[in-house]
């Protein structure tokens, strides 16, 4: 009789509990980003789903599954990928203005894609390149720049791509005539987005999101500085490594299969911490996945409907255009 | 409990650590002192496993340090750094309970109720509960101290390393912290070593202490014994002073 008493009580008390625990989360701020997020997603996606070459009217399924679908597909998942990796590249640095696109790694992952390109190789390659290329190169920068300055990180991102990138105009300058395919892939493109190409996506957005999700608590811990990270029990070394492999993975994949598109890695998580005013990865890796996906597949679809003759500007350009003056401001603020 | 035995570290070919030997015991905090630039944190980096010596080795409860994993090492010992690197934003709430994390057994599942209770239980005692929502970067020097104590204890170490913990603080926080050290290393039988440079606090505060000078240890014992007008002398590079015997203690007063 006590017995059943008190599994009464206990699950009056459990109940009372989720209850509780439903309420504080509908007073935080991360529940109402998300909603918001989730809104922008409803509101976002038939947009981008209108445009394109022919109107509703004439539109087919062919056309609209074939065509469309996967050109949505393809920045969403593209966007999550170099968002999350941002905010795992910025945590390995512990420097909140390290990206990717910033510290040469997209630049070399460029570097792989085009020779896999001029290698005349089949589209998952061009991921593969770009993923050994940017392996290697982000390793180099861990090797030289963990332990530095915010300003030294920036030099070598510099340097890096300004070397990485002679080579690949070296690259272009030898495919010749037909250059113009690959310049406008540089500038970050996804009018050759296919199901195949969301195929190969869903591979790596898979893997990292697990694995830096994964990740999150020792994410959170390496913030705190290598040498107490060390002291809670992290091996700080290590970790770093396997955290740059993987977003290097991330954005080998990304570069191949869409181009070079920069400041998603450095937009995202920025504004998600300034919203949060909080880093706990728990809550930014997450957000910055959904909001990463939906701010390009917003950049590409503004690109493709801005322009009444139906000339679609490439997003590189459209994410640069809003990425550049942020970072300028972020360098100034920081000064 | 912790036992250095004869330890040689250098650096770029500049011997840091000359053959150091010291132990600590349960309940007792062990005092480092020193000039600036003696080897102190040197010697603490050592003890904690962040530097590998070239020579000799570091014990606790005699299994050596180097033999264990990163984790296994961070369930036995705290340490407090002087002070905090975090460049981005994070709740003190967040920050105390990344201490737990060596006691995960699977990172993958998070945080559980006991790792909640434990930092509960910790802040509260601390004091530092009032703020727990409240961003680490925006905390005042003394309420940063404590919560770094927070984090430090919130995994019940038996070993707690401090590095000038007080440097920071105005005398007011840095006796309370140091008094809040003193307590949690009595009450739970642990072991405490610190790095400090205020002679008067290290007198009133530390057990043992040990005298460091270009990375040999030239005295170790209790405040009372070493504290002499001519050791002093000698560890601080010709420093004139009187030391005065205060309720007990011996106070350094400089000439």
């Amino acid at each position: 009789m006590q017995n059943k008493k008190i599994t009464k009580q206990d699950a009056i008390k459990k109940k009372h509990n989720i209850k509780l625990a439903i309420q504080n989360l509908l007073h935080t701020k991360e529940f109402y980003l998300t909603f918001i997020i989730i809104v922008l997603y409803g509101i976002t996606l038939p947009i981008a789903l209108s445009f394109g070459g022919v109107s509703w009217n004439e539109l087919s399924m062919d056309i609209f599954f074939g065509l469309r679908m996967p050109r949505v597909c393809v920045p969403i998942l593209v966007g999550m990928l170099l968002a999350s990796s941002g905010v795992v590249v910025q945590s390995v640095f512990a420097n909140p203005i390290a990206d990717p696109y910033i510290i040469g790694v997209a630049a070399s992952a460029t570097l792989g894609a085009v020779i896999a390109y001029l290698l005349d190789l089949n589209d998952i390659y061009y991921g593969i390149f770009g993923f050994i290329t940017s392996v290697g190169v982000s390793l180099l920068i861990f090797a030289i720049g963990c332990q530095r300055d915010m300003a030294t990180l920036l030099m070598l991102g510099v340097a890096i791509s300004a070397f990485v990138g002679a080579f690949t105009t070296f690259a272009i300058y030898l495919i010749g005539e037909q250059s113009f395919k690959i310049t406008a892939w540089l500038m970050g493109d996804f009018s050759s987005a296919n199901w195949y190409r969301v195929g190969i996506l869903c591979v790596p957005t898979f893997l990292c999101g697990w694995y830096f999700y994964s990740k999150r608590l020792e994410l959170n811990i390496l913030l705190h500085g290598d040498e107490e990270a060390r002291s809670l029990g992290i091996n700080v070394g290590r970790l770093k490594i396997e955290l740059l492999i993987a977003a290097s993975f991330a954005v080998g994949f990304c570069v191949g299969m869409s181009g070079l598109i920069g400041f998603v890695g450095l937009i995202i998580p920025h504004i998600l911490r300034m919203l949060l005013g909080n880093s706990n990865h728990s809550i930014v890796l997450p957000l910055s996945f959904l909001f990463g996906g939906l701010f390009l597949l917003a950049c590409d679809t503004f690109g493709r409907s801005i322009l009444f003759d139906g000339t679609a500007i490439p997003v590189g350009v459209i994410t640069s255009f809003f990425g550049a003056p942020f970072f300028l401001y972020l360098a100034l603020k920081r000064k | 409990m912790i036992q250095v035995n004869n330890l040689y570290f250098s650096y770029d070919k500049c011997n840091i650590l000359k053959g150091i030997t010291l132990h600590a015991k349960q309940s007792e905090l062990l005092g480092i002192l020193g000039a600036n630039g003696c080897g102190k944190s040197t010697l603490l980096k050592n003890m904690l496993g962040f530097l590998q010596p070239q020579q000799g080795e570091v014990m606790i409860d005699s299994s050596p340090i180097n033999s264990m994993h990163p984790k296994t090492l961070a369930k036995i010992m705290s340490y407090i750094p002087q002070k905090s690197l975090l460049t981005m934003p994070l709740k003190v709430h967040d920050f105390i309970l990344a201490g737990r994390y060596a006691m995960l057994k699977n990172a993958w599942l998070g945080y559980g109720e006991a790792d909640f209770q434990a930092t509960e239980e910790i802040a509260k005692m601390l004091k530092v509960w009032n703020y727990k929502d409240r961003i680490v970067t925006t905390l005042s020097g003394g309420e940063f101290g404590r919560v770094l104590l927070a984090r430090a204890l919130v995994k019940q170490p038996k070993i707690l390393f401090l590095d000038e913990p007080t440097s920071a603080m105005d005398i007011h926080f840095a006796v309370a912290m140091l008094k809040l050290v003193k307590h949690y290393i009595e009450q739970f039988e642990i072991c405490g070593v610190i790095v400090i440079h205020d002679l008067t606090l290290a007198s009133l505060f530390c057990d043992k202490i040990a005298f460091m000078k270009n990375g040999s240890i030239i005295d170790y014992g209790k405040p009372n014994n070493l504290f002499k007008e001519s050791l002093l002398k000698q560890v601080y590079e010709g420093l004139e002073c009187n030391v005065l015997c205060y309720f007990g203690h011996n106070i350094v007063i400089p000439k």
